[in-house]
């Protein structure tokens, strides 16, 4: 009977097969060579390889040794190094000879089932749109904040703008396509800048619409208003970033998306607010100003603005109470 | 910061100056000695058409000779340093060794009873201690005793002298030792909330405290401040005042820090009484705003005259300069406010409301934690006469001098696309209710009339 065929494979970065040979063991021995020489089954380009280094027995039911045939390096198995073995076991059906990882996979090996792609098919052509679209509105944002201010040219002013957002956003699509390269293997520029123009675009555009209900609306000064939008901002573009860039489960992706800016950017956010809380020069931010038509709802009594002024007596002695006894360390 | 203040404005070496024209006083208190390193540049002098009168200079010499043996050095010592913390000058005013000074001379003394010593010393050297009796905090006086010393007192002069007057200076500037000035007196300061003389000659660090004298050698005045950058504009507290004290002085003042918080409190409270009635308005662009409110604020105008922006600012700045030394870098009972007038033809509603917002936001409060709390803001959309506004005031309180409190006020306009206006008022060391009761009228007051 012929022994099944076996397919020899040599692995390099991420397990990642970078070789493969399909060979079928000798009839009457049921078994290969691997060394440098031609003589061997399975010629191997390591200069740490024997000439004739091992010979590997596939038994009938399938089960693998390995046999040192007097290698200077010996067999490396589950990362030991063994000389001069006979017929030692392979549970593992991983061997390293020289510098090359080998893998010998068999007939009989269970596959993983084929995985279910939900990806659109025309994933490259959407990612490209995206990012293109959002590419351009981030543009038209950044021209916008520098015709904000009049100035005295506005297309040099612009121009300016433009190239600024995509000298930093090319920063961070670079950053984290290398980080695709080492984690994937795969660049994924564009998926990185539509990730980034998209979310950027997404919540700077949130920001300004939020501005605006306040001013429309008359609601009450909300100071962190601006830093939760950009926190929130943070955690989505990093969710997306992390899902595109490694291998993570989007469970995983989620919590780290959700903690890493929480534990880095949470104290920092909580080291300003309480330093702005303690300068007594602080006075918040200014809720911005629109034109008058785009008003929605009217203005209040002045008495009871007033009223709550006259409350605050008490609320500023309480805050002086808190600081009492601290140092003078002055605040500008 | 504001933006750039306007010319006209005394120029100080602190921004953070412009509260009151005394920061520059206790400069020259505290930084004496520094200065004194520093040798002005050689002005060329034009040559005189007629020869000087001998008999300026005979005079100085008669009234120095004459207030010589009343005058005495003040030093202010830190713990037991022999080295000086700051000085100053005082003169006999009374028999068994009482003398006046200012009380920003001996304030640290007052305000860190046990951190501070007091010594006098002689033009001859002789040294001892100084106790302070009472203090004018308003009048910047105060009066104090020295030990074992008591030479004959000068007489103190009730009436001011007339404008064009001559009128000397002694002191000790910059502890290079006893000296004398020649100048002339300018009368009553014009238009200031608390009474002071102009006078016309050099006054500087290290004299604060000494007498101002007229040709006859009675006291006019006591050598209270100057500006550092102008060309002897000086300024002498009226030697009324100082009879005041005197009088006062005869009573025992048990605790000196609680009687200066006192004439703190009544001193904001007369300040904010001066500005109560009608609150005078005038019109820019279309709104109403808070004018001059008293004779003593000091308002200024400025615009860029350029029709070539795409929006104008007139910016309209007032101050009391009311303001009250405590100690450095602390004053109380002032305030100031400026308005930022916006129109423009040429922008639009939505980028002139961009510049309304940052008008709105220009301006921030200083203050040191060492003598005040952090404030705490109210803000709204109210209807005021005639248009509606965002409202903000924020308050804090203040450390050191119970019962004080800052208002900051910011106020813009909400009615109108192309004309708007942002408002922004301050006040340092005044009492709640009167604060706040200003702060209504001052937002009160403004109106919409184009």
């Amino acid at each position: 009977m012929t022994p099944e065929a076996v397919m020899i494979e040599v692995l390099g970065g991420y397990g990642r097969p970078v070789w493969r040979e399909r060979i079928v063991p000798d009839a009457e021995t049921r078994s290969f060579t691997i060394g440098r020489s031609m003589a061997a089954d399975v010629v191997l380009d390591d200069a740490y390889a024997a000439p004739l280094h091992a010979r590997v027995t596939v038994s009938d039911d399938g089960v693998l040794t390995v046999t040192d045939l007097g290698s200077v390096n010996g067999i490396i198995v589950s990362g030991r190094r063994h000389h001069g073995v006979t017929d030692f076991a392979l549970p593992e059906a991983e061997l390293q000879i020289g510098r090359s990882v080998l893998r010998i996979r068999r007939l009989q090996d269970a596959l993983l089932p084929e995985r279910a792609d939900h990806a659109d098919a025309a994933t490259s052509r959407n990612t490209l749109v995206t990012a293109t679209v959002c590419g351009l509105g981030s543009a038209v944002f950044a021209a916008y904040q520098g015709w904000l201010e009049a100035p005295r040219d506005l297309a040099s002013t612009a121009v300016l703008a433009v190239l600024w957002m995509l000298a930093m956003s090319g920063l961070g699509v670079g950053v984290w396509s290398l980080l695709s390269r080492i984690l994937t293997g795969e660049w994924r520029w564009m998926r990185h800048a539509a990730i980034l123009f998209g979310v950027g675009l997404a919540f700077m555009l949130l920001g300004q619409l939020l501005d605006l209900a306040w001013f429309s609306l008359a609601l009450p000064r909300w100071d962190f208003r601006a830093t939760l939008i950009g926190v929130a901002g943070l955690m989505v573009g990093l969710y997306w970033h992390l899902l595109n860039a490694s291998n993570m489960l989007k469970r995983s992706a989620a919590l780290v998306a959700v903690l890493l800016p929480l534990l880095t950017v949470g104290p920092a956010l909580w080291l300003q607010m309480r330093a702005q809380q303690r300068n007594v020069n602080y006075i918040g931010a200014q809720e911005r100003i629109y034109p008058p038509s785009l008003r929605i709802t009217g203005a209040r009594d002045a008495a009871g603005f007033f009223a709550r002024v006259s409350a605050l007596k008490d609320t500023a002695d309480t805050r002086r109470a808190d600081i009492q006894g601290e140092d003078d360390g002055e605040d500008f | 910061m504001l933006p750039a203040e306007a010319s006209g404005r005394p120029t100080h070496t602190e921004s953070r100056s412009d509260l009151n024209y005394r920061l520059i006083a206790v400069l020259w208190v505290i930084a004496g000695t520094v200065l004194a390193a520093q040798t002005p540049p050689a002005v060329p002098v034009p040559a005189l058409t007629q020869p000087v009168p001998a008999a300026t200079s005979q005079n100085a010499r008669e009234i120095l000779a004459r207030v010589r043996p009343s005058v005495i050095q003040i030093k202010g010592f830190f713990g037991s340093n022999t080295a000086q913390a700051f000085h100053g000058t005082g003169f006999a005013v009374a028999a068994d060794g009482v003398f006046m000074t200012n009380y920003h001379v001996v304030a640290q003394k007052i305000q860190y009873p046990e951190k501070y010593r007091l010594e006098y010393r002689t033009p001859d050297g002789a040294t001892g201690a100084v106790q302070v009796l009472a203090v004018d905090v308003r009048h910047d006086l105060a009066v104090v005793q020295a030990e074992k010393f008591s030479p004959p007192p000068l007489t103190l002069q009730p009436t001011v002298p007339v404008k064009g007057d001559r009128a000397f200076s002694v002191g000790f500037p910059l502890d290079v030792g006893l000296t004398i000035t020649e100048g002339v007196s300018n009368g009553r300061v014009e238009d200031s909330f608390d009474p002071r003389i102009h006078y016309s000659g050099a006054l500087n660090g290290g004299m604060s405290g000494g007498p101002a004298l007229d040709a006859s050698g009675a006291v006019i005045g006591v050598n209270v401040a100057g500006y550092r950058f102008e060309q002897l504009v000086s300024f002498l507290v009226p030697a009324e005042h100082g009879l005041t004290l005197l009088q006062k002085a005869r009573q025992t003042v048990k605790d000196l820090r609680a009687d200066v918080q006192a004439q703190m409190r009544a001193h904001a409270a007369d300040l904010l009484k001066a500005l109560d009635g009608d609150m005078p308005t005038q019109v820019a662009a279309g709104y109403a705003l808070p004018a001059k409110l008293a004779p003593f604020v000091d308002c200024s105008a400025s615009a860029d005259p350029s029709t070539e922006q795409p929006a104008q600012t007139l910016r309209i700045a007032c101050s009391a300069k009311a303001g009250l030394y405590v100690e450095q870098g602390q004053f109380t009972g002032d305030l100031r406010y400026s308005h930022y007038v916006l129109t423009s033809e040429r922008l639009d509603a939505w980028r002139f409301a961009h510049r309304l917002t940052a008008l709105t936001g220009a301006a921030g409060a200083f203050g040191s934690r060492k003598y005040v709390g952090p404030f705490v803001c109210e803000s709204d959309t109210v209807t005021l006469t005639g248009f509606d506004a965002a409202a903000l005031v924020c308050v804090r309180s203040h450390r050191r001098l119970p019962g004080l409190y800052d208002f900051t006020v910011r106020v813009s306009s909400l009615n109108q696309s192309r004309r708007g206006f942002a408002s922004h008022l301050d006040m340092y060391g005044v009492g709640f209710e009167a604060g706040s009761r200003f702060v209504r009228r001052y937002i009160e007051s403004m109106r919409w009339q184009p």
